[in-house]
């Protein structure tokens, strides 16, 4: 690096204010992607903590079911740990891998560190750091 | 194993992206609606001791997004500190010596660090090959003020005042400002207007070859995968016409396809309350993130009617999968635990001077239960005699 980045960077810069003009559509894009991933997600973890055995004639049934065997693949076995009618309910798992990765890309200030980056867990001269989405993001997210 | 190979897109383009969108994925990973709604069923219906069920599931769900939050939190720190190892290096200057503590932190991170010795003496060298005349100049600014560097030395809010107006308000006219009193004391002013004029002539040719292309291409490249997830999504979902009566396993697969279709709908509706968070309410609750709590609120009522819905009613199977998924898909999508823990961690360091952690912690679970109680014990006919 960098070098000349390292040296350069904090100064205030008319050329960075250009980059807020897409801002709108980009978020939109980009929540609807990451919402329907991060859902996927969660039902995928869901699933694979609280199913409990695979009957068979089900697995059959599915296998030769006129949709395909995808679901194999998209819904794994589970590990039985999680269930509606305990107080281990079935979205815990995502709940706690959720807040996890909250707590870890909070911004500096948040983290209580000597920095200002948004995302304070990359280095303050990434250029991930410039989106100014993940300010935003984490903020209302 | 195209499935297979979509999931490992999914993964790479998560690991790339979620950064740029983080809040919002960590608040569609993560619902406040199911939560709340298994529990509130669980306790309307007849079941024994299920206030104790209720009593740690609430107590369960609660603490591990806090512990979660706070382990992620000391995630966030250690790769701070492994990313970042001149700050890391600097915070530790400060705990061993904090005479060499720099006393004014608004000044940027580069000259913040040359000035209080936190760079090795390669670093320096190789800054010195590169730009010679940057750092020449940095150096007699440094040399001429360092014996009033010191925390507790004389002059000490002058050379703040004048280190902030160079590097950080980039002030053209130092001299004029200070000129009498820095001449006095023997401080290069010199050699620090000219590298703050150096410093802006290389910055200006830096980022004018920067522009936004990549903003436009990300958005572009995102807009692409958007529309191949819900291609692939729809087409999971089309074979629900097809189906009577089938098995779990293609029940699930159905939701899980017809969900991730309704999810954008709830992150982006939970995006419009969230601007009610600051600003709208005013005097003692001005502090209470209403956007969060609205959105958790609306998501469990939402929720807790589904369920009774589809509780109360024998519905065909096209019609228990869709509810299902907008259930799953929309309101899970609508509500968020990661953004509620935040907001607790931030309101909490007001801890013990107010409360307003627990009174937010503690009306939210309180509210959206008992509300989603009525709404279930009404719709299924639980609560009336």
């Amino acid at each position: 690096m960098m070098i000349n980045e390292m040296i350069l960077m904090d100064l205030p810069n008319k050329h960075k204010d250009d980059k807020r003009r897409h801002t709108r559509w980009l978020n939109i894009v980009f929540i609807s992607l990451f919402a329907c991933v991060g859902t996927l997600l969660r039902i995928t973890i869901g699933a694979l903590f609280s199913i409990c055995e695979e009957n068979p004639q089900e697995t059959e049934a599915a296998n030769t079911s006129s949709s395909n065997n995808m679901i194999q693949y998209v819904i794994p076995a589970g590990v039985c740990v999680t269930s509606n009618d305990s107080p281990l309910f079935v979205d815990l798992p995502a709940n706690m891998l959720g807040s996890f990765v909250m707590g870890m890309i909070l911004s500096g200030g948040l983290l209580g560190l000597p920095t200002r980056a948004p995302v304070a867990c990359v280095s303050v001269r990434s250029w991930l750091q410039e989106l100014d989405f993940i300010h935003f993001g984490l903020r209302v997210g | 194993m195209s499935v297979c190979w979509l999931w490992l897109i999914v993964i790479l383009l998560f690991w790339y992206g979620f950064f740029y969108i983080s809040g919002r994925f960590c608040g569609s990973l993560t619902t406040f609606s199911s939560w709340n709604v298994n529990l509130a069923i669980f306790f309307v219906s007849d079941t024994s001791y299920a206030w104790a069920q209720v009593l740690f599931g609430f107590v369960i769900g609660f603490a591990m997004a806090m512990v979660s939050f706070t382990v992620g939190q000391h995630a966030g720190i250690l790769l701070h500190r492994l990313n970042n190892s001149y700050l890391a290096r600097e915070a530790d200057l400060h705990v061993d010596s904090p005479q060499k503590y720099c006393h004014h932190r608004e000044l940027p991170d580069f000259e913040r660090h040359f000035l209080t010795d936190v760079y090795g003496e390669d670093f320096l060298q190789t800054l010195r090959r590169k730009h010679p005349n940057l750092i020449e100049e940095l150096n007699s600014w440094k040399l001429s003020t360092s014996e009033y560097r010191h925390p507790y030395g004389p002059f000490r809010d002058t050379l703040r005042e004048v280190e902030v107006a160079a590097f950080v308000e980039n002030c053209g006219d130092i001299s004029s400002r200070y000129g009498s009193l820095v001449n006095k004391v023997g401080w290069n002013l010199n050699s620090l207007q000219s590298y703050v004029s150096l410093k802006h002539q290389h910055a200006v040719k830096s980022y004018e070859a920067k522009d936004e292309s990549i903003f436009i291409l990300l958005g572009v490249f995102a807009c692409i995968f958007l529309i191949l997830i819900f291609a692939f999504l729809l087409d999971g979902a089309a074979s629900i016409s097809t189906e009577t009566e089938s098995s779990r396993s293609l029940q699930n697969y159905h939701v899980l396809c017809l969900s991730g279709i309704f999810a954008p709908f709830g992150a982006l509706g939970r995006w419009f309350l969230t601007r009610y968070n600051r600003g709208y309410l005013r005097g003692k609750y001005e502090w209470l993130p209403l956007g969060t709590l609205l959105t958790n609120l609306l998501g469990c009522i939402g929720s807790i009617i589904i369920s009774s819905l589809i509780s109360s009613y024998n519905y065909d199977y096209k019609s228990e999968c869709i509810l299902k998924a907008f259930q799953m898909g929309f309101f899970g999508a609508l509500s968020t635990v990661s953004t509620f823990a935040n907001e607790i961690s931030v309101l909490s360091k007001g801890f013990p001077s107010n409360m307003r952690g627990y009174v937010y912690a503690v009306g939210t679970i309180s509210l959206t239960f008992t509300v989603s109680c009525i709404v279930y014990g009404l719709s299924t006919n639980s609560l009336l005699p």
